[in-house]
């Protein structure tokens, strides 16, 4: 299983808005680690709209605004699920 | 368990948000030009009236909204149950004057909760059982079973001795204690008549703890803000330098390193930045030397009868929080506490030597720091103080982003272990380091402490013998500067950034450019 890629933008904005402190949340989440990969990464432009909209997370391609943990953690759930609901698939052609 | 601050340290709490949304407001506002007779728009900018977020009704969030505002402006408390309105004089504050007066730390009674302040209850998971140990267990007979249901304590008897809590085989007695009281390490806080939370301010020492732990966010701090903000719009002479604390590094985010948060200061209108490891280079020696000195000094063995036992410590003095609680709490080791400048005044100094007009922020994670530069005899060395979190506030509300801006050089002439004052041994471990290749000291011996409770601790075993030192190092914050309540970041990530900037200094060992 791919794991799944997590992008706290820590731009100043986020920063400001908490994007330092969901990456140590996640970090923390011993029950999460295994699955993600989490990066900090440079202010995504207008997507925070000057910091209104602060902070940002993209997991799979699709941006949060205004993450929490709370949202964060069932994104990445969803993303988890999603990979998982692929699977069967590709074992049954396997084991054929 | 861990001290009550560590329990919601790095997360970013409705309390974080609305104080920092609090600092983002008033920085636009000041930005826009906007004018005193302006600011009752101000706290709809801040909170959606209708769609209460933190509080039970917008009208009370409007109401401790006005009161943080007015904290932030740098004026003292006025409350609407004064019966005046929170807005009045705020005028005053729009200058590049300085407004701040003590105290620093207040407590916004609209916002208090009147948390017991100390209580051992039983909770709902009391099963009422039969062997019932509290009862057996408690020496005054304050626990009862009315109705032959749940244990009840007596308040009025009850004195706290937690036997009943350890025998509960489920572990349903607890003890209440209000989180700001918990986090004061120097007992300032009590109850006021009507319950809410108020600051013995003779006690307190400014360290601020109790601003990061209440859950309610009813303990703030005054900024000064909105003065600094004048000077940043002002003419181009007098605009302000910054001096950066050592715990700095990392602040602003993994993608901001120092380079960057210098060019974001620049950006914004300060005329030059400098490091305060500098001047912690200057105490580093001074200490040092001084150390060196009381050991030459010192009669041998046995010679000096009277003398308390370790009394002939030396005391670091660069955190104003610690220094404060050793002279009141230990009068009799006043004088062992250095009688230095701190880091701060000492690197003003070195700018204020160049240019006497110039004015002086100091940037740093300390509450206690806005406190000390209000001393009349440090007035000229340091002008204003900001935190990392109020920084940050002008740079989000300047549109400033420093993990894509183009990095400043930042200048770099301090010491490795001037820059790892940041955290708690780093003082201590400078001065004894330096003091054996510099002064050809052996064998200092090295006692520290952070966190005011236990400092107060290691000053009572200095007192009664059971610890001695050459060299005390005291830190009102735990884990030192960067776990101060100005900080952005956790612990562990400022530590380590600490560490990485100080490996990168031109030198380990302070050196002075006389020599």
């Amino acid at each position: 299983m791919d794991r799944i890629r997590v992008q706290v933008c820590v731009g100043t904005n986020c920063c400001f808005a908490g994007g330092e402190s969901l990456i140590e949340m996640l970090e923390a989440d011993i029950d999460l680690i295994d699955f993600i990969e989490i990066e900090g990464v440079r202010c995504m432009e207008k997507t925070c709209a000057g910091g209104r909209e602060s902070p940002v997370v993209e997991i799979g391609g699709k941006k949060i605004t205004r993450a929490t943990p709370e949202s964060v953690i069932e994104e990445i759930e969803k993303a988890v699920l999603a990979q998982i609901a692929g699977l069967p698939k590709a074992r049954e052609a396997g084991d054929a | 368990m861990p001290e009550v601050f560590e329990r919601m340290r790095g997360l970013y709490t409705p309390c974080t948000d609305i104080r920092r949304k609090v600092f983002a407001g008033i920085t636009r506002f000041v930005l826009a030009g906007k004018k005193p007779e302006d600011i009752d728009y101000l706290p709809f900018d801040i909170i959606d009236m209708g769609k209460p977020s933190y509080r039970c009704c917008s009208y009370r969030e409007l109401s401790i909204v006005r009161q943080r505002i007015r904290l932030a402006f740098g004026l003292p408390l006025i409350e609407e149950r004064n019966n005046m309105p929170v807005s009045a004089g705020i005028g005053e504050a729009f200058t590049d004057k300085k407004v701040l007066s003590a105290p620093i730390v207040n407590v916004i009674r609209a916002a208090c909760e009147k948390c017991p302040e100390d209580k051992v209850i039983v909770t709902n998971m009391c099963q009422s059982c039969m062997a019932h140990p509290c009862s057996l267990v408690c020496p005054v007979n304050a626990i009862s079973f009315p109705d032959g249901g749940q244990a009840l304590i007596d308040q009025k008897k009850c004195v706290k001795c937690m036997k009943c809590v350890k025998a509960c085989p489920y572990q349903s007695i607890t003890r209440m204690v209000r989180p700001c009281a918990a986090a004061c390490g120097v007992d300032a806080i009590h109850s006021d008549e009507d319950g809410y939370a108020s600051i013995d301010q003779t006690k307190c020492v400014n360290c601020g703890l109790c601003t990061v732990s209440c859950p309610f966010a009813a303990i703030s701090d005054k900024t000064e803000l909105v003065q600094i903000l004048h000077q940043l719009m002002g003419p181009e002479g007098g605009r302000p330098y910054a001096l950066l604390a050592p715990s700095f590094v990392g602040q602003f985010g993994r993608l901001a390193p120092p380079g960057a948060i210098a060019a974001g200061l620049l950006a914004i209108g300060f005329r030059g930045v400098r490091e305060v490891a500098l001047g912690a280079d200057c105490d580093t020696l001074l200490l040092a030397r001084r150390l060196a000195e009381k050991a030459a000094a010192k009669a041998p063995p046995g010679a000096a009868p009277g003398e308390a036992p370790g009394a002939a410590f030396l005391g670091t003095s660069c955190c104003p929080s610690w220094v404060m609680t050793a002279r009141k709490h230990f009068p009799e080791f006043a004088g062992n506490i250095a009688e230095s400048f701190t880091p701060m005044v000492e690197t003003a100094k070195l700018i204020k030597e160049k240019d006497p007009k110039a004015r002086v922020v100091f940037i740093g994670p300390c509450i206690a720091k806005k406190a000390e530069a209000l001393e009349a005899e440090l007035r000229p060395f340091v002008d204003h103080v900001l935190t990392y979190e109020e920084l940050a506030a002008i740079f989000v509300a300047k549109d400033i982003d420093l993990s894509s801006i183009d990095p400043a050089e930042f200048p770099s002439d301090a010491s490795a272990l001037g820059r790892g004052y940041a955290v708690a041994g780093g003082v201590g471990g400078a001065i004894a380091e330096t003091a054996e290749k510099k002064f050809g000291m052996k064998g200092i011996a090295l006692a520290k402490a952070d966190t005011l409770r236990n400092c107060r601790a290691l000053l009572a075993d200095l007192k009664s013998g059971k610890a001695s030192a050459d060299l005390v190092e005291g830190m009102a914050c735990p884990g030192g500067c960067v776990g101060g309540p100005g900080t952005l970041i956790g612990l562990l990530p400022a530590k380590n950034e600490v560490g990485k900037f100080a490996a990168a200094a031109p030198r380990r060992l302070p050196s002075r450019s006389d020599e």
